[in-house]
């Protein structure tokens, strides 16, 4: 094949590029190369460096070259993630059209596409289609859709690596063998920023044997300065929440000198917490500061999006909402307040400062208790180290499946033995067994394995081959609710005269009493009503409100980081130069040792300590805390087979604790049993309640399979006697359906990913290889007290929270001052 | 188990029944007959085995109470007819010895069943055959002692390590007995408060357990 560089459309382009004073970075080139030679691939490289050109000037090129291949309509499907991306890029590729002298149009397909649109859309197909992978399955549901696809030459899918790992992914990949199998010489470009498992992603992306492929990344490498903001004084005992908010001095110098600063919070309470907290430690930023996450209403949002891109606020504090998205030019400092838990993410953030190429971004890290300096040490090694976690990508979700046959069923129909070739060339689909796909069909047909003999249930049916849905409503119902992100239902909240604020998960709502207060999108409200599923509110004076617990806020630990944050922890005490923020924990570690142990790389630490409270185990895996909580149930329910004993546990990322009100026998304890990795699947079933977990995961799969419906149509209100919740029907499957497919993923996705079973085991198999120490501490550590307070933290108002915690520092400092410890190591 | 309502006997059944001995009646609500096949009509594959099960629980009922009367207190419909109503019918045609009396709920009234047929007499909206008075749902200011349904009323039993158990339960305060949804295709609703300290006594399995801590 010949060269790129030879060709007119190239000329083209370079002319173009040279028009606006630009030099293509050597990455785009490749990728323009390997798109003329046909192949498919995976294009890596850091934010700000034109990923996006890589692929659409290739197929812009393309044409040039060879406008006799193509035909009208959709020539360039662009799948993303995130809907608040699709204009600014529409608007850009636009631009780059008209100037390269195209007059192509570009399209933008999602949720927030108003109906009209859409209309004009279905009549006559933009030259390019910007969609998520939602709003494809959508098209896919529509009559006659294979047409539009007809002249389709090429699927990017950017930010490959947000839908890896999830359902969405799965959504993704379902897709392409569809358009696949509907064009020929599809070439498949996914963008991605770099993941641990590229390889893999690019297998996942594109499994075709008959598909060539390649990997472009880019050399360039992002720089990147992380800053940790050291605080003035450590607290030898620890505990979370606390230290942050008492820094905020030092966040507003940053804050002054920087044009705009993104603040990162990891949950949305967070966020509402430190809004509050800077305006009061520095008043005069009001009408410069903004609050920005996934409750703050739409239009706000995009307003603020907007303003920052106008330079016209100071600083925006944000959770994940921002994580992705269009860069904003004037931001160039970047604050993460609390661990990001994960190098990438941490990375992610970091990248949204300073973001054109070159430049450094700066990310300052600031912890919310003294332990989190460890983390960010860990996090400053693993970046330096190019240590990124993997994205594992889902595979076996029926649920998604079943989703898929019915759409199919909706729009087109399906033949199935065509469709189980196409489904089964799918990463995620690789292994589907016939049995399972006929399942899959039954289930979709007559409503699986107990239903066979109803004549009522006629989702999809059969007629000459093809399988199809008739219903008017069910097919109606079916679109309103296709998607696989499932939420906890949220509740509008507007003022009592009006305007809309934002939205509060049903379950915070539920636990307020009329004249609470509240803070929701920075402002202090007091809870009113309910009314006609809207939270009613007034404006509140109050200073002091309590900030919505969002669920899921909690991230836990990634695997990688806690690796690296074992060796900053061994290296704690070691003579020569450290990091600084090891060498301000010096305290700390000093009394850790000094009255436990610090836990050496290939050492597990166990403190016992006696109070008043009871016997409390602490051990520290550093796992994360949803490897913790499994754990902490495995050892209990390892040692109560010793001796019967029940414990209560807590646990946070770094260790958990067993508390019992008996003595428990450490001599008579074989901890290579206890802490073994022999039994493993069949322990944890016996230590947990594995039904209940799984109950909780078959949630999502039930809303995603349409067994419970959270969408009804206008017309169809009536079908709220629908109403049911996935738990019934769990129960119901569990007893009269248990061979159900649906609830063999709920239960392998608690295994697999809840408690990441492969990942327990590998913690047990590394402490097994390396030393036991055991501790009688006689009081608690820096290492327990954080976890011991956070298992206060359910029972208590925060007040309270505080007034205990002096105590137990109190009391813990008193009775440290006298005693000698006893150290015991077991191999 | 027996309480006393002002001295007023009543058992209350595992079966997530109450007989009431001067009546001799067994007093029920919530059934939600139909709601399987609603279910499968619309694309989600319930199994009537779920309603089977319900039928033969009744049965057991009738067998164990011999009552003369069975009131449901509401909700025995789900929807409109479907198939799933002839199987009632037909379990209906054997229980011959029984007269069955619907208390509706605003929801009975509506649909288009002709309770004849299914030999069923239709009560007025607050049935006072006694010392108890039958209504869907619970009054505000109840004028006398009453039976009600409607709020599929559940318990949270709060265990280690953030494991929790819901069961249904019967709540009885000084003027009325709450039934849980006798069909076990419904829902459970654990956050309701009663105006006055209640009673709560739980179902678990073929037990009912009085709870301690009166409130929640």
């Amino acid at each position: 094949m010949s060269s790129i560089q030879s060709t007119p459309g190239y000329s083209i382009i370079k002319d173009w590029f040279q028009s606006l004073g630009n030099q293509p970075f050597p990455f785009q080139e490749e990728s323009w190369q390997k798109f003329h030679e046909g192949y498919s691939g995976l294009v890596i490289a850091p934010t700000g460096f034109g990923k996006t050109f890589s692929v659409f000037i290739s197929l812009v090129m393309h044409y040039l070259n060879h406008p006799a291949q193509y035909g009208e309509g959709l020539k360039l499907l662009w799948i993303t993630p995130l809907r608040s991306l699709a204009k600014d890029l529409g608007r850009a590729m636009g631009e780059s059209l008209a100037q390269i002298g195209l007059d192509w149009e570009v399209g933008v397909r999602n949720g927030d596409t108003p109906v009209a649109e859409r209309q004009r859309q279905t009549r006559k197909m933009p030259d390019v289609l910007i969609i998520t992978p939602e709003s494809l399955h959508l098209l896919f549901a529509q009559k006659n859709n294979s047409a539009y696809f007809k002249h389709l030459k090429c699927v990017a899918i950017d930010e490959w690596h947000e839908l890896l790992g999830s359902k969405r992914g799965v959504l993704t990949e379902l897709a392409l063998s569809r358009l696949r199998a509907l064009t020929k010489e599809l070439r498949i470009w996914g963008i991605s920023a770099t993941i641990g498992n590229i390889e893999e992603a690019l297998d996942v992306l594109i499994p075709y044997q008959d598909t060539p492929r390649t990997l472009v990344r880019s050399r360039n490498k992002k720089k990147t300065e992380i800053l940790t903001i050291l605080p003035e004084e450590i607290e030898v005992l620890p505990w979370a929440g606390h230290l942050g908010t008492k820094m905020v001095q030092q966040l507003i110098p940053i804050i002054n000198q920087s044009r705009t600063t993104l603040i990162f919070t990891n949950t949305r309470g967070q966020s509402e917490l430190w809004y509050q907290v800077l305006l009061n430690a520095a008043p005069d930023l009001a009408g410069q500061l903004a609050i920005h996450h996934g409750s703050v209403d739409a239009e706000l949002r995009t307003w603020i999006e907007e303003m920052l891109h106008k330079e016209q606020l100071k600083a925006v504090i944000c959770t994940s909402s921002l994580d992705l998205g269009v860069d904003f030019k004037p931001v160039d400092t970047v604050i993460q307040i609390g661990s990001p838990k994960g190098v990438a993410r941490f990375l992610q953030r970091a990248g949204r400062s300073g973001h054109s190429p070159f430049e450094t971004s700066r990310i300052y890290f600031l912890p919310t208790h003294s332990l989190e300096l460890v983390e960010a040490a860990a996090l400053k090694e693993a970046a330096k180290k190019g240590v990124i976690e993997s994205r594992e990508p889902m595979v076996q979700t029926f649920d998604v499946l079943v989703q898929y046959l019915v759409t199919l069923a909706v729009g087109e129909g399906f033949r199935e033995e065509s469709l189980f070739k196409q489904v089964k060339q799918t990463y995620a689909f690789r292994y589907l067994e016939p049995e399972e796909w006929q399942w899959a069909l039954r289930f979709i047909t007559q409503g699986g394995d107990v239903l066979t003999a109803y004549e009522d249930f006629q989702k999809v049916i059969i007629k000459e081959g093809v399988h199809k849905v008739k219903s008017r409503r069910i097919a109606m119902m079916h679109r309103l609710n296709l998607g696989v992100i499932v939420s906890d239902p949220m509740l509008k909240v507007k003022f009592l005269t009006g305007g809309y604020i934002g939205m509060v998960e049903e379950y915070f709502v539920s636990k307020l009493n009329p004249g609470d207060k509240f803070g929701l999108a920075g402002k202090v409200l007091e809870f009113v009503m309910i009314k006609d599923m809207t939270v009613l509110v007034k404006k509140s004076n109050a200073k002091r409100a309590i900030t919505p617990s969002w669920l899921g806020g909690r991230l836990p630990l990634s695997a990688n980081l806690s690796a690296f944050l074992r060796q900053r922890f061994s290296e704690a005490l070691k003579f020569g130069p450290l990091a600084p923020e090891l060498k301000k924990l010096q305290p700390l570690f000093q009394w850790q040792q000094q009255y436990s142990h610090i836990p050496r790389a290939d050492e597990f630490l166990i403190e016992r300590i006696e109070t008043r409270d009871g016997h409390h185990l602490f051990m520290y895996p550093f796992e994360g805390r949803l490897v913790h909580e499994v754990m902490s149930a495995l050892v209990a329910y390892r040692l109560s087979k010793i001796q019967p004993v029940s414990f209560s546990m807590a646990m946070n990322d770094y260790g958990f604790e067993l508390l019992s009100d008996q003595e428990i026998p450490l001599d008579k304890i074989n901890w290579a049993q206890v802490l073994s990795a022999d039994n493993l699947t069949e322990d944890i079933a016996r230590s947990i309640n594995a039904a209940e977990m799984a109950g909780r995961k078959f949630r999502d799969i039930a809303v995603i399979a349409g067994l419970v419906v959270k969408n009804y149509a206008g017309k169809f209100k009536n079908d709220k006697n629908l109403q049911s919740s996935s738990g019934l029907i769990f129960r119901i499957f569990e007893q009269y359906d248990s061979q159900n497919l649906l609830m063999r993923q709920a239960y392998e996705e608690v295994f697999y990913q809840q408690l990441e079973e492969p990942r327990l085991a590998a913690a047990l198999q590394r402490i097994q290889q390396g030393k036991i120490i055991i501790v009688d501490a006689k009081a608690f550590t820096p290492l327990s007290f954080p976890i011991k307070v956070d298992s206060l933290r359910q029972d208590l108002s925060s007040e309270e929270l505080d007034v205990k915690v002096r105590k137990m520092q109190a009391e813990t400092m008193k009775s440290n001052g006298r005693q000698e410890i006893q150290k015991k190591i077991r191999n | 188990m027996e309480i006393f309502c002002n001295r007023e006997s009543l058992i209350l059944s595992a079966d997530r029944v109450v007989y009431w001995p001067a009546k001799r009646a067994v007093i029920l609500a919530d059934m939600h007959l139909g709601k399987t096949g609603y279910f499968r009509e619309r694309g989600i594959p319930i199994p009537s085995t779920v309603m089977h099960d319900d039928l033969q629980r009744l049965s057991r009922v009738i067998d164990t109470f011999q009552p003369e009367k069975m009131i449901i207190a509401g909700d025995m419909f789900h929807h409109n007819y479907n198939a799933d109503i002839d199987i009632f019918k037909y379990w209906r045609r054997q229980q011959t010895h029984t007269e069955f009396i619907l208390v509706p709920g605003n929801h009975d009234k509506m649909l288009p069943i002709d309770y004849e047929k299914l030999d069923i007499r239709l009560a007025p909206e607050l049935f006072s055959p006694g010392f108890f008075a039958i209504r869907h749902e619970p009054s505000a200011q109840p004028a006398q002692f009453e039976i009600n349904g409607h709020l599929h009323p559940g318990c949270v039993i709060k265990g280690r390590a953030r494991q929790a158990l819901r069961l249904p339960c019967f709540v009885v305060t000084s003027s009325q007995v709450i039934l849980p949804a006798f069909s076990l295709f419904t829902g459970l609703f654990t956050g309701f408060k009663t105006g006055s300290p209640a009673s709560y006594y739980a179902i678990a399995n073929d037990m009912v357990v009085k709870l301690n801590g009166g409130e929640d």
